[in-house]
């Protein structure tokens, strides 16, 4: 997907601003039924969050988060399968220069027992142990979208405190893309909570 | 020698360096069912060798082809006096189980049987499955010009009616026509419920088949016609493709805790693992029971949709192919998944409309606890989602797989129902109806009008009408002997012979209960087969219909609320209907 189209379809989505308290939230809705949801940190501008959510009768649909924390599941909607809390789990943020991932409970301590490398051709970051335990493959999507190539001199990352934190410093087109959205969202509607449909009684 | 012929894996000889016997081993395999077990009939060492475990490595190696051939346990018999070799197989696991007198011929010695259990893995819960009576139907047992063969896949004679269903079966199988309907017809007992099952299982797994009685609609619960449309919703199938979110890893371990009173939410763990990674997941209540379900084991290959948990059984490792006493005829063997355990994947499922209908319908939070998943479903969700699916078809996203709903007595439906499946079987989305019903000409329920097979003319006239007719001699032979076989039980020719003729008077299911009553009754005395006098010892305890009503004939003065004659004749009406 060239950045053209990329940008094209968030441009063409049907949006609604939200204002909330030190944050902005952009809802958007594509023509084939996915929903997104962003947040924006109102002081640094920096994307704060992102979820997706796509349209299914079959089952009840969940938003699946992109950028930031996870959201925490109710276990009654569970189907009773959920994985060993000391298993590694990785989230995704975006500072203003940097993307980052952080891998928590990564209990590899040293360099030899772990290895990061970039996949070019999928535009993916692979983590991989010497012990064959854990393995993750995260593509960075915000290059995918834009088609931008990833070069692995960007790629850094450090271990502490059982995390690993891998960062990739973003690209000046990745930069100067973000700019054009931010100034395009900034004349999106702004939805009050006075201008509910539903009035509760 | 005969023993060499039979059971050639069952023999083996300990070499000396040298290349002189120190010993052999010989034995068999013998049994039935949960007794299946390995036999030692000969253990023997030479006297310079013993002492040195020889004997045991023998035992241990008869263990393993035994646990190979999935047997239960090993046992042996032994003397009583023969106090070194006892100790011996005491110190190997062995148990004394029972003494049997005179066990050796000539000598008026006491000999003691040795016994021990082996293999007592999770196959002890699951090899054992009940046997249903239709359990031993595979299929229609028809080559591939729909020509009939006489005893094929479980099915015996009843050549014409079989050749029609396999018409019907390719009517099915083509997918276009919807909304027709097959009557199966006859007298009792001829192998019409056995023709819709050889009919679900020549479909194979992939075509809803969904099987109910006439009487199942009459429900407090639901009206009728809710009933019926479930029936009929149940009977349509949607393929849909779809990116879904899985994950897929070979079993390395599965721990389910119980708690010590029995009762409570269980707890357990799952460990999944890739080439590349392994992970362990906690389990649910849900999910430990979905797991047992599927009897997964260590070794498995498996996929678990992320959202609605349903598991899927690949196959079993490679790396576990040494597990021999593992594989089934069905078992694949695949290789362990590669990279991550989560993974999206393009899946085809299928799933019936109804399964649509209640995920879309099922209220949540505490109104859950008022509308379980059999409650009624709103027409505007049935409607709703029938718009969806076929904006999914013209998409191309999703693909309609007409059933097959089979209703077993269908004369217990009344006047209603059947101007409803009138009017549903148009439809079309309808499913392929197949009724069945032993009744000749008799009164609509719901009315006093008499029709045939008491179904209204209109509905009759939609309907393909297949007749089975009573079996013959040689077919009920067969029959016996197929179910005799499905139950575990040897007969005696003679026995046989003797079941026949009772099934050719009173009735088929009445010679079929006395298999299963004749076979306990062989056991109790100890013997292999079934012999003529344990037939003729259930017979006598057993009455058949013909009998009780000769009994009641003559006692009748003696039950409470006998009214009169009439109620005889009436009953006896009945039956000749």
């Amino acid at each position: 997907m060239a950045s053209a189209d990329w940008f094209s379809l968030l441009e063409s989505a049907d949006k609604i601003a939200l204002a909330g308290t030190g944050t902005r939230k952009i809802h958007y809705k594509f023509a084939d039924g996915r929903e997104m949801v962003e947040e924006y940190n109102l002081e640094t501008g920096v994307l704060t969050k992102r979820a997706w959510k796509k349209s299914n009768i079959l089952k009840s649909s969940k938003w699946d988060v992109e950028v930031g924390d996870a959201l925490s599941e109710c276990p009654e909607e569970n189907i009773g399968l959920t994985e060993s809390k000391d298993a590694p789990f990785v989230s995704h943020r975006v500072t203003k220069t940097k993307l980052e991932w952080r891998v928590r409970n990564f209990k590899y301590s040293s360099e030899s027992d772990y290895n990061v490398s970039l996949d070019q051709s999928d535009k993916c970051i692979i983590i991989r142990t010497s012990d064959k335990k854990f393995y993750k493959k995260i593509p960075i999507l915000d290059l995918q979208r834009l088609n931008l190539p990833v070069t692995s001199n960007s790629l850094r990352h450090s271990r502490s405190l059982n995390t690993l934190v891998i960062q990739y410093e973003k690209p000046p087109e990745l930069l100067a893309f973000e700019k054009k959205l931010a100034t395009e969202l900034k004349n999106v509607r702004v939805v009050d909570d006075k201008d509910m449909d539903c009035r509760p009684s | 020698m005969q023993y060499l012929a039979r059971w050639p894996e069952y023999f083996q000889v300990a070499e000396s360096p040298s290349g002189e016997i120190m010993g052999y081993i010989m034995g068999k395999a013998e049994g039935h069912g949960t007794n299946w077990h390995g036999h030692v009939t000969a253990l023997t060492v030479a006297p310079c060798y013993r002492r040195l475990g020889i004997a045991a490595t023998l035992m241990n190696w008869l263990e393993d082809v035994s646990e190979k051939k999935q047997a239960y346990f090993v046992d042996l018999f032994v003397r009583v006096s023969n106090k070194v070799a006892i100790s011996m197989y005491q110190a190997l696991g062995y148990i004394v189980y029972r003494t049997v007198l005179e066990y050796y011929s000539g000598k008026p010695d006491e000999d003691a049987y040795v016994t021990k259990v082996i293999g007592t893995e999770v196959r002890d819960i699951t090899r054992i499955e009940r046997i249903g009576a239709h359990s031993h139907i595979r299929g229609l047992g028809l080559d591939e010009s729909f020509e009939p063969r006489q005893i094929s896949q479980g099915m015996v004679g009843q050549l014409q009616a079989r050749k029609g269903a396999g018409i019907v079966l390719a009517m099915i199988k083509e997918g276009k026509i919807a909304g027709r309907s097959v009557l199966l017809a006859g007298p009792p007992g001829t192998g019409k419920t056995a023709i819709a099952m050889g009919l679900a299982q020549a479909l194979g797994a992939d075509t809803p088949f969904t099987s109910m009685s006439g009487s199942e609609i009459y429900s407090l619960e639901m009206s009728k016609t809710e009933a019926l449309t479930q029936a009929i919703r149940k009977s349509i199938g949607v393929r849909i493709k779809e990116e879904s979110e899985i994950i897929e890893g070979e079993v390395v371990e599965i721990q389910v805790e119980r708690p010590a009173t029995g009762v409570g939410t269980k707890i357990g763990k799952l460990t999944l693992k890739s080439t590349d990674m392994e992970t362990i997941y906690d389990l649910g209540n849900k999910m430990i029971e979905a797991l047992m379900k599927e009897k997964v084991q260590a070794g498995d290959v498996i996929t678990i949709d992320k959202v609605t948990g349903k598991i899927t059984r690949i196959g079993r490792s490679f790396t576990r192919a040494r597990d021999y006493d593992a594989a089934g005829p069905q078992t694949r063997f695949v290789q362990c998944p590669e990279g991550e355990l989560q993974k999206r994947k393009e899946v085809v499922h299928t799933v019936s409309l109804h399964e649509i209908d209640v995920i879309n319908s099922r209220t949540h939070g505490f109104l859950a606890l008022f509308s379980g998943d059999t409650g009624e479903i709103k027409s505007e969700v049935r409607e709703q989602i029938n718009a969806k699916v076929s904006e999914w078809r013209e998409e191309g996203k999703a693909e309609f797989i007409p059933g097959v709903l089979f209703i077993d007595e269908v004369h217990m439906l009344d006047v209603e129902c059947f101007s409803f499946l009138n009017r549903a079987l148009e439809d079309e989305m309808a499913p392929i109806v197949i009724v069945a019903t032993n009744r000749g000409v008799t009164r609509i329920r719901g009315t006093n009008y008499k029709s045939a097979h008491g179904i209204p003319l209109d509905l009759l006239d939609r309907m393909v009408i297949i007749n089975t007719e009573p079996y013959s001699n040689i077919d009920l032979k067969e029959i016996l002997r197929i179910r005799a076989e499905e139950e575990d039980c040897d007969l005696e020719a003679s026995a046989l012979e003797v079941l026949t003729r009772i099934a050719e008077e009173s009735s088929l299911r009445y010679a079929i209960q006395l298999i299963t009553t004749a076979n306990l009754v062989s056991r109790r005395r100890k013997a292999t087969e079934v012999g003529i006098e344990d037939i003729k010892k259930v017979y006598a305890l057993f009455v058949d219909e013909k009998r009780s009503m000769q009994y009641l004939r003559e006692l009748q003065d003696e039950y409470m609320f006998n009214e009169a004659e009439n109620d005889v004749e009436g009953a006896e009406k009945m039956v000749t209907e």
